[in-house]
């Protein structure tokens, strides 16, 4: 019996703040250097420690970047609660976070190749989404069309606007745009991002469908997709819960029998479906 | 259950001064420290055991829904601690780190005592095996604390209490398996003693207590046969359909508002389960200016349970009360494959709204 | 270095000695804080603060002007004790004639100038963390001095002193001793302190609000008088420390 070491399963590996960028107001990206390797795959997460202050998990938003010894990762984090404002706040190039992780199960890219990928992001879910871009960028060859269809209330509250034109370049992408509210010079869809799914021109059965963002429109995104003939297997959702050790110990991330942060965060919908649908689970 | 066929070579009688002797054998001659039930200032509550004066011989809890006394008599079932005291404790200190990440210690959990914990009650050892299977080697506290026990002293009991639904839940009131020995008060003086493993043959063997006799045996075994139907006769369903219902009905919010309208959501409950094991993680400076992390018990009544920065995903206190019930009933056995409820009646015994969670499960099936 | 000043209104100073008590056995960081205004202590620079501690409740507008000149000066307000946050005891007077409260206290009423009802700082200025307790406990304060230093603010984890209680593995009073006890509807922070001398807690952190409604609270006062709680107990949170609180829950 090998008893677990403290040290590993809870120390925070120190990160510096190598470039910050503003995403929309109060979101941040944080490039954070860390010596050694820090190996993902799109959809985990990681736990931010702002020392002294405390822990917030936050979903990896890139691939990592390994240069020499030394491993580049990328955080967006939102400002909503006392760990991440006192993050955006006071991180600034130099800065020192504390990571720990990668924790959770991420998106199953790895078995869904030769198959068509939908994306469905509302608003700072496309953060966990991104590295999936990414990925398929650099695995093009891999998987059949993408849709990527993201919404935001605002256009200024979408991420990563810079590089949505890039998205669109890559051969059999398709990116469709929503914005909630109607803003002047706009020129996509204006309503929800779950109206997009209607403009997904695939064969579903071989298609298979990444959703994240707030709760309720993760629901309807479900609905949507299941009326337009998804298999419920083929729709995978990335929940959010809270969560405060992210190994399975404290007991606070739980929806339903799953613990988020060690059987997720990302679930078929196959899985959750019996919880999904239930208030407060 | 029961064994049919007597055994009485299995079974030694002693009086009360034999637990004298065993808790001075464990001690002396195996160099053995007891953690158990603490009589102490007119209270039992969680600690060392150095001699029978510190075991609660003389009392006895007379509990009701949201009532707890401890007054003369030789039947002490529980009070409000239980063995999570000792295993998982309700603060733990994690990690001590300086602020560029650079130096990081760590209390030392890793015990080198060997502990023996003594006079545990059924639902107690059963709470055990639930905390091994649920958080087992990956709490470290926990880890560490769980392997510094090198042998279980059980106390059965023979007339469990008015709360005690243990019977039902299949975790009591007697004994069977991952006990060293197991001891049974037949009255106020007389003891009968079993073994559950060669170590608890062994030090049994060292009490010098005379085989019991088959009328001992027998009394032994019809106290626990009326025992066991006691804590039994609980539930309106089978357990299969209790758990089918509760998890048919976890859409009914007004069903749920019904059962949970007496509930302030203290978290009175979680504590003193035996098998609640939620942390709080709280992040604090010290005065050497490190920080330091730290996990204090939680539960799923409190309101802070499922709060997030800008959100809560549990707001009603209704979906918290109803994932205590759903958690103990459905959840578990989908986790560790055993129930997560062991029938002590602690939840009752100890709430101060005196909310009795058989009634509440009978609601709620039956609603 | 932080400057940090400490108000106080209408109140008892058991908050100020608190935090005095508390800043003097943490002696760190007496060194990073310059304590600039602190009448207790004859510190009275007036320019700016970059942390203002209130003790107290606005008793009248002379107090109103006065806290809102100081908010103008502070960079973070922190709202100190029950008073500062709720109103605190003094909002026993609340719903009363003033007139007579007066009478009853005072042998000149007239020279008495407060308005009917206490008010809670947040009614007067914006708040931006709140520390509450009759008094607070020493170690809160400290504890937000630490975190402001590294450039954040504590979590407030919204539990009852029952938690604190359970997890200092003290026994029950009231289901155990039969003692009526505030704890299951109080807020936590003080380290469930009456309990640990077998008494009852009697709410003077304030009500908690968070999920509580009315059923549920005058199901549990129900259970109090049961136990032989005299409704003054019972006044003294829903009237006193737990005043705006008690609005709050009962508005349903």
């Amino acid at each position: 019996m090998q008893v677990v070491n403290l040290i590993e399963v809870l120390k925070s590996k120190k990160a510096i703040v190598v470039r910050t960028i503003d995403e929309a107001p109060g979101v941040k990206t944080f490039a954070l250097k860390l010596s050694g390797e820090y190996d993902i795959k799109p959809g985990q997460f990681s736990m931010l420690y702002y020392w002294g202050i405390g822990e917030a998990p936050i979903s990896l938003a890139n691939l990592p970047l390994k240069t020499g010894s030394s491993t580049i990762i990328e955080h967006t984090v939102r400002s909503t609660g006392v760990v991440t404002n006192t993050i955006v706040e006071n991180a600034r190039i130099g800065s020192v976070l504390g990571v720990r992780g990668p924790y959770g199960k991420g998106w199953p890219l790895e078995k869904h190749e030769n198959m068509n990928i939908v994306i469905v992001a509302g608003g700072i879910g496309l953060a966990p989404l991104r590295p999936v871009i990414k990925y398929i960028e650099k695995n093009r060859e891999k998987y059949k069309d993408v849709y990527l269809l993201y919404g935001a209330r605002t256009p200024a509250d979408m991420l990563y606007k810079y590089e949505h034109e890039s998205y669109s370049r890559m051969p059999g992408v398709k990116v469709l745009l929503s914005s909630d509210v109607r803003v002047e010079g706009w020129s996509h869809h204006v309503g929800f991002v779950t109206d997009l799914v209607k403009y997904v021109d695939v064969r579903t059965e071989e298609t298979v469908a990444y959703v994240c963002g707030p709760e309720v429109m993760m629901r309807v995104a479900v609905k949507k997709l299941l009326d337009k003939g998804f298999r419920k297997d083929n729709i995978f959702l990335s929940l959010e819960r809270r969560m405060r050790c992210g190994v399975g110990i404290c007991g606070t991330c739980q929806f339903g029998h799953y613990f988020v942060c060690r059987d997720g965060p990302v679930f078929s919908y196959s899985e959750i479906e019996d919880y999904l649908w239930i208030e407060g689970v | 259950m029961i064994n049919v066929s007597i055994r009485t070579d299995l079974y030694y009688v002693g009086n009360i001064y034999d637990l004298d002797k065993l808790i001075r054998i464990l001690r002396e001659t195996y160099g053995r420290r007891l953690q158990g039930y603490k009589y102490y200032g007119g209270k039992v509550t969680w600690g060392e055991i150095n001699g029978i004066s510190d075991l609660p011989l003389s009392v006895e809890d007379y509990v009701e829904p949201g009532l707890y006394r401890l007054r003369e008599g030789y039947r002490f079932r529980h009070s409000s601690v239980s063995p999570k005291l000792f295993l998982l404790p309700s603060k733990q200190i994690y990690i001590v780190e300086s602020n560029d990440f650079s130096q990081a210690k760590v209390l030392d959990y890793n015990v080198s005592i060997q502990y023996v914990l003594f006079g545990i009650k059924p639902c107690d050892l059963n709470a055990i095996n639930v905390l091994d299977r649920m958080i087992g080697e990956k709490n470290p506290v926990y880890a560490h604390r769980r392997r510094s026990i090198s042998a279980i002293i059980v106390e059965e009991c023979l007339e469990p209490n008015n709360n005690c639904f243990c019977g039902v839940m299949n975790s009591g009131p007697f004994v069977e398996k991952d006990f060293d020995i197991a001891y049974a008060r037949l009255d106020d003086k007389r003891v009968i003693f079993k073994y559950g493993s060669s170590f608890g043959r062994d030090v049994l063997s060292k009490l010098e207590l005379r085989i019991a006799g088959e009328k001992e045996v027998y009394e032994y075994l019809e106290k626990t046969k009326l025992a066991r139907e006691r804590t039994s006769a609980v539930f309106k369903k089978s357990m299969k359909e209790i758990q089918e219902s509760l998890m048919n009905k976890a859409r009914d919010k007004e069903l749920w508002l019904k059962i949970s309208e007496n509930c302030v959501g203290c978290g009175n409950c979680n504590f003193v389960c035996p098998t609640c094991f939620c942390l709080e993680f709280d992040y604090s400076i010290n005065g050497e200016d490190q920080g330091v992390k730290i996990a204090n018990w939680t539960g799923c009544l409190l309101y802070s349970y499922g709060q997030v920065a800008g959100g809560h995903f549990r707001p009603e206190l209704y979906t918290r009360y109803r994932h205590f019930i759903l958690h103990k009933f459905v959840f578990y056995p989908r986790q560790i494959e055993r129930l997560g409820c062991v029938g002590c009646g602690r939840c009752i015994t100890w709430c101060p709204m005196s909310i009795d969670l058989r009634e509440c499960v009978n609601n709620a099936i039956s609603g | 270095m932080i400057r940090v000043a400490f108000l106080k209104l209408t109140s008892c100073s058991g908050c100020l000695n608190q935090s005095l008590v508390a800043l003097l056995s943490n002696e760190e960081l007496l060194g990073k804080f310059e304590f600039a205004y602190f009448t207790e202590l004859g510190l009275l620079t007036e320019d700016y603060f970059d942390i203002l501690f209130v003790e107290g409740s606005v008793s009248n507008s002379k107090q109103e002007k006065e806290l809102r000149e100081f908010r103008k000066k502070s960079k973070t307000l922190v709202a100190l004790g029950t008073c500062a946050v709720q109103g605190g005891i003094q909002s026993l007077r609340s719903g009363e004639d003033v007139e007579e409260v007066k009478k009853t206290v005072y042998p000149f009423p007239d020279k008495i100038d407060i308005y009917s009802d206490p008010k809670p700082i947040s009614d007067v200025v914006k708040v931006d963390f709140a520390i509450t307790g009759c008094p607070i406990n020493g170690d809160a304060v400290v504890n937000f001095l630490r975190k402001y230093d590294v450039g954040g603010l504590p979590l407030i984890l919204p539990e009852s002193v029952c938690c604190e209680c359970k997890r200092n593995g003290l026994t029950c009073v009231m289901v155990a001793q039969g003692t009526p006890c505030l704890g299951p509807v109080t807020v936590s922070g003080c380290g469930a302190l009456c309990p640990s001398f077998q008494r009852g807690c009697y709410g003077c952190y304030g009500l908690r609000t968070w999920d509580l409604d009315k059923t549920r609270l005058e199901k549990f006062f129900d259970k109090l008088l049961k136990l032989g709680a005299p409704e003054s107990m019972i006044q003294v949170i829903a009237r006193g420390y737990g005043y705006r609180s008690y609005k709050y829950v009962r508005r349903g």
